[in-house]
Formats: C-alpha cells, sequence, structure tokens
C-alpha cells in the first residue's frame, strides 16, 4: 500500500471513486477530502442537494446510500466506491412526480423548498423499510432534517399520505411492492 | 472544509494497525466519519492520512451472540443497528435506548459504536477553537465563561462532560472492550478502564496506545431490567445535558437484588454512583430507597454558578429512570 | 394614469411617508360580496414541482463558466484592531487569486457605502479578509495560511457597560442608536399610574435569535463590460439593484439582480451586504464571476439578529381591569450597528388606554449587528405587555380574555380609526374552540416541589392565552406588467420574489381571477429586475398586499385590451363578452344571435401576433384609516417538573388579515410562525462568552432550532373579512402576526401549569428548575431540613 504524506501546498491530487447514482454508473476525479455533498452538487451537477451547516446539523444534505439516510456532508466522496446512492433527483420520472414528492405538493409540506430535498430523502429512506408507519415512527424518522420555514405538521401528513399511496400501487402491482 | 489528506482503505487489519503505529496520530480510522469530518472541517485534529476501515466491516460489524447471552458488538455496528437489534433491545433495553436517543436517524446510520466511544467532547469552547485549556490555554475558558453545558463533579481543569449516550448505558452493563494491537495481540479490558478525562495532549475521552484500534465492545449477561433516561434541550437530536442509565434486579421479596446506577452529562467520563447503588441494594425500590439513592448519587457534586441546575436536573432525571424501572410501573 | 402622491404607511410598527408614483385603479373591491372562482380556495403552489424536485435553482447552486469561488476571513475578536496582515502564503497558494484585506481593496470600484473589510474589529466574527481561488477548498485552505496580528481590546458587551460613563464608542455614532432614546408619550402616564387601582411593574428580558434561514446568504458576480448582474438570496430584487447601482455609481438598468428561488430570509436579506459587495469587487478585479456563499458559521456570527431586550414596563389599571397607563422602558442590545425594530409597538397601539409612554433606546454594543427579524420588536414586545396583561388579570381576578375585552380599542395611537380590528371576533372565537373556560387555577408550586422531591414523575399542564398585533397592509410603490401571448397563456412580470411564502401562486391566483384564465395558464416571472417594473421587497407582510392589488389591476387592463379586441372581432360591444376559465363567450356574434365560444388561444390563432400588455400599480392607501392584522393565541403546554422541560402540547391560531387568497398558504405561513414562536419561547438563544464577546454557538448543534418533535399540535382558525376599504383586493399581511403571541402565550400557559412567572426568554430546563426550587425554598426550607434533605 503506497503511503504519502500530504503535500499541502502543491497541486491537488485527485483519485477516481466509481459508483452509481440513481441508478446510473458515475465516475468522478476528486480529492480525497472532497465530501458526498461536493462531488453530488459539483462534480456530478446534482444540485437538488443542498448544503445546510456542511455539519450534520440540519439534514438538509441527506441522500440515500445503500439503502440508509445519511448525511451526504459528513459522507467522503471516496468512502462511496461501489455504493449506489438515491438523490432527490432520481425519483420522478419526466411527467410523474414520485407519490412522496406530488403529496409534498398537494399537503404544501415545504416553504422555502431548501431543506425538501432532504426531507423527502428521509420520507423516501422510511417507506422504502416501513410501508405503513405510524405518525410517531415518521416523527421519529424525519428528526433528522431541520425546517426552519416550520412546515412539520404538513411534512409528517405527507409522509402519511404517500405511504398510502405507495400503498394503493403497490396494492395496484398486484402487491409485489410490500 | 476539509484540509487536504490521503486517503486509503486497507483489506486488512493488520495493515491498519501498522500505518496506525508507523504514523502515529497523522493516520487516523475513519469508520462513520460523523465526528471525524466535523473535527477536520473545524480545524480541531491534525490529521494527514485517513484510513477507511469500511473494508472491514464484514469482520468488525454485527452483533454476536455468545454464552449465556453475552453479545459482542462489532465495532464498525451503527448506532442505528445497536439501536434496532432484537438482543440489545432485550436484555440490553438501556443501550438501545441510549443508541436510539443519541443524535438523529441519519447520524445513527453512519456513526459506529467504536467512533462513539472515540468522539471528542462538545465544549462549545473547544469546537470553536478557542484558546481553551485543551488547546493550549492556561484555563478552562468554560469554568470561567459559559459552562451550562459543563461537568458538575470535580475535575480539572477541562470542564467538557463525555458527549456519549451510549458510553453511559455500557458502563451501567459492565462493558468491556475489545482492542487489538499492533503484532496482531487481542485484549480485552473494562471499559471503565479505557475511559479518561480529556486533556491538551490527548482530548478523547478514551485511552488508546498508539497502533491500537476498538475492534468490539463486549456486553456480559445481563440480569435484571434497564433504563436510559436523557434530558435535551429540545425533543431530539441534542447531546444530553444529564442522563442517567440503570439497570436493577429484583429477589422475589421485591427487593434489589443488583444495580447499577451510571450518570451521563455530569462528568468526563460516564459516572458509576455506586453509592447509589449501595442505597438501593436489599431495599424495596420505594420512595424512600429513591430519595437515598438519588441524594447519593449527587453525593460530591460541585457545580459552578452556570450549572447548577444539572444537580437538580440529574436528580430528576435519575428519579425518572427508577421510576421506570419500580415493579408498580409495570 | 399614473400620479404623485404623498402616502402614509405602516411598516414594521413604524409611520412611514414617502412621495411615490402610484396609479389609480376603478376596480370593484374584493368586499365580502365578491364572487371569485380561484381566490380563497386552497391552490397547492405553481412552483412546487421545482421545489419538491431539486430543480429549483438556488443562488448556490448558480455554476457560471469560469466562475471563482470567495471564502471571508472573519476576526476571532470581539473589538480589536488589525496591527498588520500577512497574506503572503495565502497569496502563494496554487489556485488562489486575489486575497483582499482593508489595505489593499482597490479604491474606485466601490463608489458609495463602507469598505466591506475592517481594520477596525466591532465583532466576533466581522469581515477581515476575503480569499478568491479556482476552488472552494482552496479559498478555504488560504484562510488558514493568512496571518493576523490583533490589538485585542476588551469589549462593550452589556447594555449596562455601553450606557456606562466613558465606555468605548461601538459606533461613530456612539453607543445609542440617534444618540437617545426614542420617546412616544400620549397623555401623562404618571398621573395615570396615581390614578390605578392596580399597578404591575416588572421587567421582561428576551434573547438574541439568529434567523438561520436553511439557505444562507449568497452572491453570484458577473460583470460584462459595465453590466453587473448579480444572482442573490435576497428579499428584495429590486432593493439590491438599487443599491448596487448607488454603490457603483451605475445606472439602473445595467444592474440585473436575480433571485428566483430563495431558501428563507426572515428579515436577513435585504441586501446588498458585505458580501455582496465583497463578490462584486473581487468580480470587478478579476474580470470573472465570483460565487460567494456564506456557510452556516458566517451565517450566524454577520448577518443580523434579533436583537436582545430588557423592558421595564408597568401597567396602572382601575378594579375593572380599565386600563389607566401604560410606560415602557426598553433597551434593545442591537450589537455593532443595524435598527432594532419597534418594541414598543404592542404597547402604543393594541389596547385603549389614555395615558401611555414608551421610551425606546437602541443600544450598541460589541456583537455581531441586529437586522429586521419576522416581526422586528413585536414578539419582543408582546412577549412582556401580553405577560403583563396575565399578570395584572391574575391580580385583579378577572380572566385574562375578558381584561383584553374591556380595553379593546377600535383605533390606533394617533387616532386613526383601524379599517377593521377582528380582536373581539377572535378572543370569542377561539375561546370556544379552544375550550378556553373552566381552566384550573395555578398551583402552589412549592407544592410541586415537594412532590418532585417525593419522586413522583410528575407533569403538570397549563393553558395561556396571549394576543398580537401588527399593523402593515402593503404600501406603494408595487408595480406589474400581464402580458398575454399567443398561445393563451399569461405572464405576470415585476421584479419582486416568492421568498418561500407562496407570493408566486397567490398572485397567479390573483391575475387569473382577475383575467378570467386559468390558473395554469398563468406564468410568473418574479425575482429578476430585467425588463421588469419595480416590485416590493418581501418584508413587513406586505408582498401580497402590496402587489396583489397591483397585478390584480394589471390584469383588468389586459383584458380590456383583450376584450375590446375581441368585440371589434365580432363586431359587438366589450359588454357582451365574457371570459372564464380561458374561454370567450360572445353574445350575439353566432348567426342569428346567437353567442359563439371561443378558447383565447384559437381567437388569436385567428388574428395573428398580438401586443397585448396590461400594466397595474398599487394605489396608496387610504389616508384617514389605518390597517391592523390580529392574531390571538391560545396555548396548552405540559412541563416535566423532575426535568424542568416546557413542553409545548397544542397551539390554537386565530388569525384576521384581510380577505384571504390562498388558505393553503395562508395556514402553512400561520404554522410556521407559531414554530417560531415556540422556538423563541423554549430553545432559541445566541449565547455569548460574557467577558470576550465570543459567539458560542454559531451553528446547528447548539442554536437549537426545533425539530419535528418539538411541534405542538397546531390549529388555525382564519376569519376571511375582507378588509375592502385599504385596497382593490382587501388583503393584509400574514408572514409575521403570528410570530407575535406564542412565547407570552407559552409563558401564561406555563404559568397556569405551575404557578410559575417567566419573565425571561427563553424557557430552559433550567430556569424552570431553579424557579420550582426556590418556590420550594422559600416554603419550606426549615421542613426540608427537619427531614435531612440540604438544601442546596
Amino acid at each position: 500500500m503506497a503511503i504519502q504524506t500530504v503535500e499541502r501546498t502543491g497541486r491537488p491530487r485527485k483519485v477516481p471513486v466509481t459508483f452509481t447514482v440513481n441508478g446510473e454508473l458515475r465516475e468522478v476525479w476528486v480529492e480525497p477530502r472532497r465530501t458526498l455533498l461536493d462531488a453530488l452538487r459539483i462534480d456530478l451537477g446534482l444540485t437538488g442537494t443542498k448544503e445546510g451547516c456542511d455539519h450534520g446539523n440540519c439534514g438538509a444534505c441527506t441522500v440515500i446510500v445503500d439503502g440508509r439516510a445519511v448525511y451526504s456532508c459528513l459522507t467522503l466522496a471516496v468512502s462511496c466506491e461501489g455504493a449506489s446512492i438515491e438523490t432527490v433527483e432520481g425519483l420522478s420520472r419526466p411527467g410523474r412526480l414520485h407519490p412522496i414528492q406530488q403529496a409534498f405538493l398537494e399537503r404544501d409540506a415545504f416553504q422555502c423548498g431548501y431543506c425538501t430535498p432532504g426531507q423527502i430523502m428521509s420520507a423516501k429512506a422510511l417507506l422504502d423499510r416501513r410501508p405503513d408507519p405510524s405518525p410517531e415512527e415518521i416523527r421519529e424518522a424525519m428528526s433528522g432534517n431541520l425546517c426552519r420555514c416550520g412546515a412539520y405538521p404538513r411534512i409528517v401528513e405527507a409522509v402519511r399520505a404517500a405511504a398510502a399511496a405507495l400503498r394503493a400501487e403497490g396494492a395496484g402491482e398486484g402487491g409485489a411492492r410490500a | 472544509m476539509i484540509p487536504r489528506i490521503d486517503y486509503d482503505r486497507p483489506a486488512a487489519l493488520d495493515t491498519v494497525l501498522d500505518v496506525l503505529l508507523r504514523e502515529g496520530r497523522r493516520a487516523r480510522p475513519l469508520a462513520g466519519g460523523t465526528d471525524l469530518l466535523q473535527l477536520l472541517k473545524d480545524g480541531l485534529l491534525e490529521v494527514e492520512h485517513l484510513l477507511d476501515l469500511r473494508a472491514l466491516a464484514p469482520t468488525l460489524s454485527g452483533i454476536a451472540v455468545g454464552p449465556g447471552g453475552a453479545l459482542r458488538i462489532g465495532a464498525l455496528t451503527t448506532l442505528a443497528e445497536v439501536a434496532e437489534h432484537p438482543l440489545v433491545r432485550g436484555s440490553f433495553r438501556a443501550l438501545a435506548q441510549a443508541a436510539q436517543l443519541s443524535a438523529s436517524p441519519q447520524l445513527r446510520n453512519m456513526a459506529t459504536i467504536g467512533g462513539n466511544l472515540l468522539q471528542l467532547n462538545r465544549c462549545e469552547y473547544f469546537r470553536s477553537d478557542l484558546p481553551c485549556w485543551l488547546h493550549g490555554g492556561r484555563s478552562c475558558l468554560a469554568a470561567e465563561g459559559d459552562h451550562r453545558h459543563h461537568a458538575i463533579f470535580p475535575q480539572a481543569p477541562c470542564l467538557a462532560v463525555h458527549p456519549s449516550d451510549p458510553a453511559t448505558a455500557l458502563l451501567a452493563f459492565d462493558a468491556r472492550v475489545e482492542i487489538a494491537r499492533p503484532g496482531g495481540a487481542v485484549v480485552e479490558e473494562p471499559l471503565s478502564a479505557r475511559l479518561k478525562d480529556p486533556d491538551p495532549d490527548d482530548p478523547h475521552h478514551f485511552h488508546l496506545e498508539e497502533g491500537e484500534l476498538i475492534t468490539a465492545v463486549l456486553l456480559p449477561p445481563a440480569e435484571g431490567e434497564s433504563v436510559y433516561e436523557k434530558a435535551m434541550e429540545r425533543a431530539a437530536w441534542s447531546f444530553a445535558l444529564a442522563a442517567a442509565a440503570v439497570r436493577l434486579s429484583f429477589s422475589d421479596g421485591g427487593r434489589v437484588a443488583a444495580a447499577r446506577v451510571v450518570l451521563g452529562g455530569v462528568a468526563g467520563r460516564p459516572r458509576r454512583a455506586e453509592a447509589a447503588e449501595a442505597a438501593l441494594l436489599g431495599r424495596p425500590l420505594d420512595a424512600e430507597a429513591v430519595a437515598a439513592a438519588v441524594e447519593a448519587a449527587l453525593e460530591g457534586a460541585a457545580p459552578l454558578p452556570g450549572n447548577a441546575y444539572k444537580v437538580e436536573l440529574a436528580k430528576g432525571i435519575l428519579r425518572k429512570a427508577l421510576q421506570r424501572l419500580s415493579p408498580q410501573a409495570g | 394614469m399614473p400620479r404623485i402622491v404623498k402616502t402614509q404607511y405602516e411598516y414594521e410598527g413604524r409611520i412611514r411617508e414617502q412621495i411615490t408614483v402610484v396609479e389609480e385603479d376603478d376596480l370593484p373591491r374584493w368586499g365580502e360580496e365578491a364572487q371569485l372562482r380561484l381566490v380563497g380556495r386552497p391552490q397547492p403552489r405553481v412552483d412546487g414541482e421545482a421545489r419538491v424536485t431539486g430543480a429549483a435553482r438556488y443562488t448556490a447552486d448558480i455554476d457560471l463558466p469560469g466562475m471563482l469561488f470567495a471564502k471571508v476571513l472573519r476576526s476571532p475578536h470581539a473589538r480589536a484592531r488589525v496591527r498588520r496582515i500577512d497574506t503572503s502564503k495565502a497569496e502563494a497558494l496554487p489556485g488562489v487569486r486575489l486575497v483582499l484585506t482593508a489595505d489593499n481593496l482597490p479604491p474606485g470600484i466601490l463608489k458609495k457605502g463602507p469598505a466591506p473589510l475592517v481594520k477596525e474589529v466591532r465583532f466576533f466574527g466581522e469581515e477581515v479578509a476575503l480569499v478568491v481561488a479556482d476552488e472552494e477548498e482552496t479559498a478555504y485552505d488560504a484562510l488558514r495560511l493568512i496571518d493576523v496580528d490583533y490589538e485585542v481590546l476588551p469589549p462593550v458587551l452589556t447594555w449596562e457597560e455601553a450606557l456606562a460613563e466613558g465606555a468605548p464608542r461601538v459606533t461613530e455614532q456612539g453607543n445609542v442608536e440617534g444618540g437617545q432614546p426614542v420617546i412616544k408619550t400620549y397623555g401623562d402616564v404618571e398621573r395615570g399610574l396615581a390614578e390605578a387601582d392596580v399597578v404591575i411593574e416588572r421587567t421582561y428580558t428576551t434573547q438574541v435569535e439568529l434567523h438561520n434561514a436553511l439557505e444562507p446568504h449568497g452572491t453570484v458576480a458577473l460583470w460584462e463590460g459595465d453590466r453587473l448582474t448579480v444572482w442573490e438570496s435576497t428579499q428584495s430584487v429590486s432593493g439590491v439593484r438599487k443599491g448596487l447601482a448607488q454603490a457603483y455609481g451605475l445606472p439602473d438598468e445595467d444592474v440585473r439582480v436575480i433571485c428566483e428561488y430563495m431558501g428563507g430570509g426572515f428579515g436577513a436579506k435585504f441586501g446588498p451586504h458585505r458580501h455582496t459587495h465583497l463578490a462584486v469587487i473581487a468580480a470587478r478585479i478579476l474580470g470573472r464571476p465570483v460565487r460567494l456563499v456564506l456557510d452556516r458559521r458566517d451565517e450566524d456570527l454577520a448577518t443580523g439578529n434579533r436583537p436582545a431586550t430588557v423592558q421595564k414596563l408597568r401597567i396602572g389599571a382601575k378594579r375593572d381591569g380599565t386600563l389607566t397607563a401604560i410606560d415602557l422602558v426598553s433597551y434593545q442590545i442591537q450589537g455593532a450597528g443595524g435598527t432594532g425594530g419597534a418594541v414598543g409597538g404592542p404597547a402604543r397601539d393594541q389596547y385603549r388606554c389614555p395615558n401611555v409612554r414608551t421610551v425606546e433606546y437602541g443600544v450598541y454594543t460589541n456583537a455581531g449587528p441586529s437586522t429586521s427579524f419576522r416581526a422586528p420588536g413585536y414578539p419582543e414586545g408582546a412577549f412582556a405587555l401580553e405577560s403583563a396583561l396575565d399578570e395584572l388579570a391574575q391580580e385583579l381576578g378577572l380572566d385574562p380574555l375578558e381584561l383584553r375585552r374591556r380595553n379593546f380599542t377600535d383605533r390606533r395611537r394617533d387616532g386613526k380609526r383601524y379599517a377593521q380590528n377582528s380582536f373581539l371576533e377572535a378572543y370569542e372565537v377561539g375561546a370556544k374552540a379552544f375550550g378556553w373556560s373552566g381552566r384550573p387555577q395555578p398551583p402552589d408550586p412549592a407544592e410541586l416541589w415537594r412532590r418532585r422531591e417525593r419522586g413522583e414523575p410528575l407533569v403538570v399542564r397549563g393553558v395561556g392565552v396571549a394576543a398580537g398585533m401588527w399593523g402593515s397592509a402593503g404600501w406603494p410603490p408595487a408595480y406589474a406588467w400581464v402580458q398575454l401571448h399567443h398561445d393563451g397563456t399569461a405572464t405576470v412580470t415585476s421584479a419582486t420574489q416568492d421568498i418561500g411564502t407562496g407570493t408566486k401562486t397567490a398572485l397567479a391566483m390573483v391575475a387569473a381571477e382577475e383575467l378570467g384564465y386559468r390558473l395554469d395558464d398563468i406564468r410568473m416571472r418574479f425575482g429578476d429586475t430585467v425588463m421588469a417594473p419595480w416590485g416590493t421587497g418581501s418584508g413587513g407582510s406586505g408582498t401580497t398586499s402590496s402587489m396583489a392589488p397591483a397585478v390584480r389591476a394589471a390584469a383588468a387592463d389586459a383584458r380590456r385590451q383583450l376584450l375590446q379586441l375581441v368585440a371589434d372581432y365580432f363586431g359587438v360591444s366589450p359588454e357582451q363578452v365574457e371570459l372564464r376559465d380561458g374561454v370567450l363567450r360572445v353574445q350575439g356574434a353566432a348567426e342569428g344571435g346567437g353567442a359563439v365560444e371561443r378558447r383565447v388561444a384559437e381567437f388569436f390563432r385567428d388574428i395573428g401576433p398580438i401586443n397585448i400588455v396590461g400594466r397595474g400599480g398599487r394605489a396608496p392607501n387610504p389616508a384617514d384609516l389605518a390597517a391592523i392584522s390580529i392574531a390571538v393565541h391560545f396555548a396548552e403546554v405540559s412541563v416535566d417538573v423532575q426535568t424542568g422541560r416546557v413542553a409545548v402540547e397544542r397551539i390554537l391560531a386565530v388569525h384576521e388579515s384581510g380577505r384571504v387568497i390562498n388558505p393553503l398558504t395562508m395556514t402553512a405561513q400561520i404554522e410556521g410562525g407559531v414554530l417560531f414562536g415556540v422556538g423563541f419561547a423554549l430553545t432559541e438563544e445566541r449565547r455569548l462568552d460574557p467577558r470576550r464577546g465570543w459567539v458560542l454557538n454559531p451553528d446547528l448543534e447548539n442554536y437549537k432550532i426545533l425539530t419535528v418533535k418539538d411541534a405542538p399540535r397546531i390549529e388555525t382558525i382564519v376569519l376571511d373579512r375582507p378588509d375592502d376599504q385599504l385596497n382593490n383586493s382587501a388583503v393584509k399581511g400574514i408572514g409575521e402576526p403570528p410570530v407575535i403571541p406564542p412565547a407570552a402565550a407559552i409563558a401564561n400557559a406555563v404559568h397556569n401549569a405551575t404557578g410559575l412567572r417567566f419573565r425571561d426568554l427563553p424557557i430552559t430546563p433550567e430556569k424552570v428548575l431553579a424557579a420550582l426550587a426556590a418556590a420550594g425554598r422559600a416554603a419550606g426550607g426549615r421542613a426540608a431540613e427537619k427531614e435531612g434533605v440540604r438544601p442546596r
């Protein structure tokens, strides 16, 4: 294993990382210090994921990595080699919002919208694992995403509505989804 | 923003240990990264080389059951896994609760139990890189300034409290830590023996020799019922203002047969309150026993003006914990 | 026709006068009887899809070819002088393009206003240097390489220190804003107090609150020749353009400001700010676009805050509750600059009282400068006034609502009648819905303490009420254009913006309603000053009430033009043309005198290109009336006596803000405002080191914004009462009113639950436990000692 001392004043040394983003295999060349958040936003141009604090204290940067909601600001891009990453951009298909997005829209579960991609990804991670969560479970699962505008009551409602819509959709597909 | 670093993802534990030994503090293992990356961003750790432990996850994560219901929790097991695991929720409920009450869902998905023991304190002065004692200053700035979050048990000069919820619960289960050492040796020691107060030379709350790595947390079979109670400044996603992990078992006659009482958020280490345990032993868990235990647990507290409330808060938290374990509480 | 008027309006508790160009309209007002199809029905946001898919582009998402990244070096001292600054190592770092300090800021670029980098530091976090680099990481690396030698000076941190004889001067104008307090006197308060049967004299204090919009402030600056384009996260694109044009000596038309999506402002984003200037100057020097987006720490140190207050309040009343005097002396601790809010507003205007005096000091200290913050001054002022009324009601043995009823006023302090004041209705409706009557008396806190010591897992509950008012309801100038397109859609254009409140949606509804178009056929072009008329800034809860009348007038103008064309085409009179949902119905146009129906787009297809642009401006407010939006909040809290933690279980918010345009977004404003108020009451507090003035929590870890788990059940009752004497749309504002009453309602409920009165925000476990202990010890110190419990 090649261990070298960090050259702190020279040009940055970049390394390749390959991961799947929203089902697509992507390779980026990044400095090892680059966070997943910056790799998504800067290297891949996926600016739907937001930076609110860069310290894992707000949740705006939430994405799903290998099925779990995480803060991309506290994740190194290089650590994600081989990982499967889902961001807000991967949810909707042209002309059709994901049921979670639809529920957020209909219930007005956001105001400024800046925390919304992160909220939606937390909701997705929850509903992927628990299709029929209780309001208490929803509040727990959403408690790592701050909303300064204070849309919380509607966020809880929207996640409930989305869960119902997804279950109905699943039932419509012969229950395969459940 | 993280300063420039080197990064490797070793495939073998031995490689990790070798590099840690060779490079000393310039190298750091990277697990969940939830604290480490914050520290790097804030310029609080001089680290040049990160050793990502991800490739070791198959051996270093997961929860295995041993003889008599003992548990081995791999160091890379996430707090979410600890909180959700049926065996932890069964016999080690206080630990599951402590993990569940830690941080936020995303952080629990990322943070590992080993990393949790190696996190640094949350003192506002330390974290803002102000010239406090840990950063080479003459005195503890919190002691002279705002110490509402700080220790109430004498500890000098740094007043930072241990930030971990799981550590408090682990002490209530007499947890041990498994540590890999350079050259392949593996040692097992009581967690309590490795806990320390932060100092300028090593701001950690956990003593590790160079080249050592925590590989697992070990829980001996646990009797009795346990509970974790935590006071926070808001309903979630906060470090403990005060916390209590309590484990009790009762004799047939309803008397306390064994007791562990540990307070969190009050000192540089989770504080096992042996006097409180003694006050409970052999007595039914009635109002008098609770009162005696609570007084004993806070005996010796020496708060400053700005954190005197923590004495009453810790009492209240401990009362709530004991109340939950009382046979009448169901 | 446009004409010039001198008009008066209230903005955030202060009466302003200005000369402005207005356009009258002769539209029938949307009063109670108006039959409206869209307005008043819930509509999801017209730009919601962009916000839920991540497609919405905020300032930090703007990426231009050749763009460079800037970061600010901030002072680590609250008061200091820069002796020497060495930037050589930073400049030598590969990838660094520019390092600016107060010493090398090129003269002549910024033509007006203070330099955006300082050598005399007045607060922790003040801007000292700027680095511009190829990548954001490099800019941060370079910041760490700048070596600054500071002469550290003792800071002035408290209002007492600031006002003391011989205190160092924090600002050039001294330590009191304007050199003296603002004193307003009506009647004679000393006489009023002498006439009172009961006098309440109390001091209330509130903390510094940080805006913490999740989107930080940020700028992208691009120069093309002498033309400047700035993407700015702002509440006022028109205001920023004006500010930049003045600062750089440019014609307005050569400055373009864009803010299509905005991640929350709450009062702190009315630039241009220092960071705006830094980006603009750097871009000018380098000839390349520069992006400067603040990080959370920058945001919390230097972009403004709600100043702390100390309020000394005396209230006199007769036995029957009639107020005889209100006397308020307030100190707003504003940091190293900025203007505080009108803390005295509620005391002056909310109740009938013949003798009122407010004395308001704006005090400067060595801390981050204050700025407007959602209802500046009012949550603070209402906390004091509405807590004091609760104390007075207790003293008089009166129901707190009854006390408020008895002091209802129908006019503002200056004698102007409120066009509409719905407090009495709100009290009644709210009391009934909440179940107010029969609330229990507060317990004896000493008894709670005794039970606590016995180990009971005790959670007590209580309820409280408080009211709030907000005087602004829009103003001119505010203009809009409505252009009809050949495809049957229409675009509403104005240099105003939607900061997340739903402005675009509400105004699209207004335009669709007036035009007779479907909502789906309305496009909104806001958040860009280019080729757009002046739009109002989003402050003072005045966006909708300023813009809706203008948009409506513009839509009416476009509709008139369209109907005239249609009438001409079919050879009928315009009165014979109807337009609903985008469908024209022309009476008498068919053979035999019947009606022809045609979609607008079909009609246009028949006639070739069109040029229909409606113009609209907002009329002035009525000269003889004042506006008031009102809020009455009922709170239910629980207090854990073991931990001292207060949890808000339920808030019932009753509001009247004139006509409701979009109930879906209006109730969202109320809920969000309530949550701001709950945070103000319980958890939010910027903390300073008491000796050095360091900010200890410039982050979202220790600055505690509520989480979803902290949110109470919130019920809203909106009294939809078109206030049709004010403007053509009969609307007032809703952004700020819901922030005003919660803290007082919660404090009053905590009193009801515990018997303890908290006059110092936030109400933390620490304060609750201390107060309980004090009550317990005062009552039972000796008894406790006998039982062997040592008092601490």
